[in-house]
């Protein structure tokens, strides 16, 4: 089976200095129905222009993404929107609209510039948000959700696409342990159902928990299992930080 | 049916009898029976050409009112799209001097003459106008992406046109005339409105409002911003585009026709939205008959009214308190 998402020799830069400072360089990853992949690495290292790269919305220094074997720059917007949803680490409506407008927002990639939302977007707006336990937040003004509330909300916007591989910037940064957890379960339905789910963080325990592959953004980059490139040694050296195995709490869902 | 339908009918309706009492007024000593019956004839097409009361109403009172909602639907539609280009409910085409702009290019056409190559002339050139400060604005914002920056920017705009436009007035000082002319014009009025000037102004407001309602679901979805968008297969770029060149139509149309009118843009939509949501597809349609609606009462109040006020001043005059209101409410409601 060929992977859905793929980056070949993968690089990316931002402009600095006397030459270019490289984010990531030489990755490889396939990134196939089930998956569930944690981009690791330390704030500012490039995780965010992986991700946006990875959903086409920059194109590699060198290298590329290929998205069901075709290169995703070749792709037609909305049919490659049809199959990766991105959820930004921020992003706020600018009108306090009702929370199913945003989850509705959605279906973009499946409706023409005049079509109305149909039937069947309606019931993906409203599985979407039953997925993510935000049924009775429908129709709750933007202003008046929580910050947990917000990123379910946002969440379920992802779904409604009915896009099989999911990209997701930090969903969990501002959220607490138990909010956290909500999602993070919600995205392991998802994977469990057949879903690619890609998540960047700085969180290891978050990492650990959830992931089954790795990717390391930092000095060097880095693929391999989660039990391969968890360990102190490895993530002492990314975070630039003296790592050792411990005892520490553990939290689980109710 | 749905709030939206019912809000369209409704304010159908409120066009049309609005339309009609505006018909009611105006210079010549008609009372209400035979102009409605002169309206009657007109529609029925049966209309004589040798009686004064129908001259009257069809050629004097019903271009004026016709260019009055037109002007309406387009200004407050414009807004519309300019706030969801922006994504920011302040952004109005008088507010952050687009209209200033457009007039400003008009007034150097009609002072160079070029108004006289054709009746399009001013029109196109008031599109240009309002085109070219919209492109600058666009610049500026997706440079700075700065709420505060565009508004403050668009002041600096504003006020750079009304200078420019006050010094081609004192350069055409010796042609008082024009001097009378052009003034009269940048205060939003609707005085003399022919049949001429409703043809001249319903190519690019038609042609606008329909390129604005063909957005709906674009502007939706930068609701989340440009990045958002991108990632749900709508490309920006094309969007503003698109969007520059409907917002030039309508306020270049509405600004040749009518002169600077303000804050239409703002109220009108604002209202839309806070009775029935942010989403454009009903949101655009709405507030070009709401804004026609209001800017028929507005003119029908000035021409009541015992001193002669031009319209301009009163959407201005309701305007301003509304456009602080709507600044102090999104500051409250920030979220925390």
């Amino acid at each position: 089976m060929s992977p859905m998402l793929e980056a070949r020799g993968c690089g990316l830069s931002v402009p600095g200095g006397a030459a270019p400072r490289w984010l990531v360089r030489g990755l490889d990853l396939e990134i196939r129905a089930g998956d569930r992949i944690a981009v690791l690495g330390p704030s500012g290292a490039g995780k965010t222009t992986l991700l946006r790269a990875l959903t086409g919305l920059v194109t590699p220094t060198e290298g590329g993404v290929w998205l069901a074997d075709r290169p995703i720059a070749r792709w037609e917007p909305r049919a490659r929107a049809r199959q990766i949803a991105w959820l930004p680490q921020r992003a706020e409506p600018w009108s306090d609209v009702p929370a199913h407008e945003i989850v509705a927002l959605g279906r973009t990639p499946h409706l023409g510039a005049l079509a109305r939302l149909g039937e069947a977007d309606r019931l993906a707006t409203n599985a979407a948000l039953v997925q993510v336990g935000a049924e009775t937040l429908a129709h709750r003004p933007w202003s008046s959700l929580s910050g947990g509330e917000r990123q379910r909300v946002m969440l379920a916007r992802m779904l409604a696409s009915d896009a099989r591989i999911l990209l997701l910037d930090e969903p969990t940064a501002a959220l607490d342990v138990g909010h956290a957890m909500r999602v993070m379960r919600c995205c392991d339905a998802l994977a469990a159902d057949g879903s690619a789910i890609v998540f960047a963080t700085h969180d290891l325990d978050l990492a650990q928990r959830w992931a089954d592959r790795v990717v390391c953004v930092g000095a060097r980059t880095v693929v391999g299992t989660a039990a391969e490139l968890l360990v102190p040694e490895i993530m002492g050296e990314l975070f630039d930080v003296r790592a050792q195995w411990g005892r520490r709490m553990v939290f689980d869902a109710p | 049916m749905s709030r939206a339908r019912r809000w369209a009918i409704g304010g159908g309706l409120a066009v049309a009898a609005l339309a009609i009492t505006a018909m009611l007024v105006g210079p010549g000593d008609i009372d209400a029976t035979q102009v409605l019956s002169a309206i009657g004839r007109g529609l029925v097409g049966s209309s004589r050409a040798d009686d004064l009361i129908d001259a009257q109403v069809w050629l004097l009172r019903a271009p004026r009112v016709l260019v009055v909602a037109l002007v309406g639907a387009a200004l407050a539609g414009g807004g519309a799209v300019t706030q969801g280009l922006f994504r920011n409910p302040l952004a109005d085409p008088s507010v952050l001097g687009i209209s200033l702009g457009a007039a400003f290019v008009a007034v150097v056409g009609i002072f160079l003459g070029l108004d006289r190559a054709g009746v399009w002339v001013t029109p196109l050139l008031a599109a240009l106008g309002a085109g070219a400060t919209l492109g600058v604005l666009l610049g500026l914002a997706t440079r700075s992406g700065d709420a505060t920056t565009l508004l403050l920017a668009g002041v600096a705009l504003g006020a750079t046109f009304g200078a420019a436009t006050t010094c081609v007035l004192a350069l055409a000082g010796d042609r008082h005339e024009l001097g009378i002319k052009v003034l009269r014009w940048l205060m939003g009025s609707f005085e003399g409105r022919s049949w001429g000037h409703l043809a001249v102004a319903t190519a690019p407001i038609g042609a606008g409002l329909a390129l604005a309602v063909a957005l709906a679901r674009d502007l939706d979805a930068l609701a989340l911003g440009d990045d958002v968008a991108a990632s749900l297969g709508v490309s920006p770029r094309a969007v503003q585009r698109r969007a520059v060149t409907a917002v030039a139509l309508l306020v270049g149309g509405a600004t040749a026709v009518a002169g600077v009118l303000g804050f239409l843009g703002l109220v009108v939509p604002h209202v839309v939205r806070w009775r029935l949501g942010s989403g454009h597809r009903s949101l655009l349609p709405l507030s070009a008959i709401v804004g026609a609606s209001t800017l028929l009462a507005v003119d029908t109040l000035t021409r009541i009214a015992p001193v002669a006020l031009p319209p301009g001043i009163v959407t201005s005059l309701i305007g301003a308190p509304a456009f602080l209101w709507i600044l102090l409410r999104q500051r409250s409601r920030r979220p925390t």
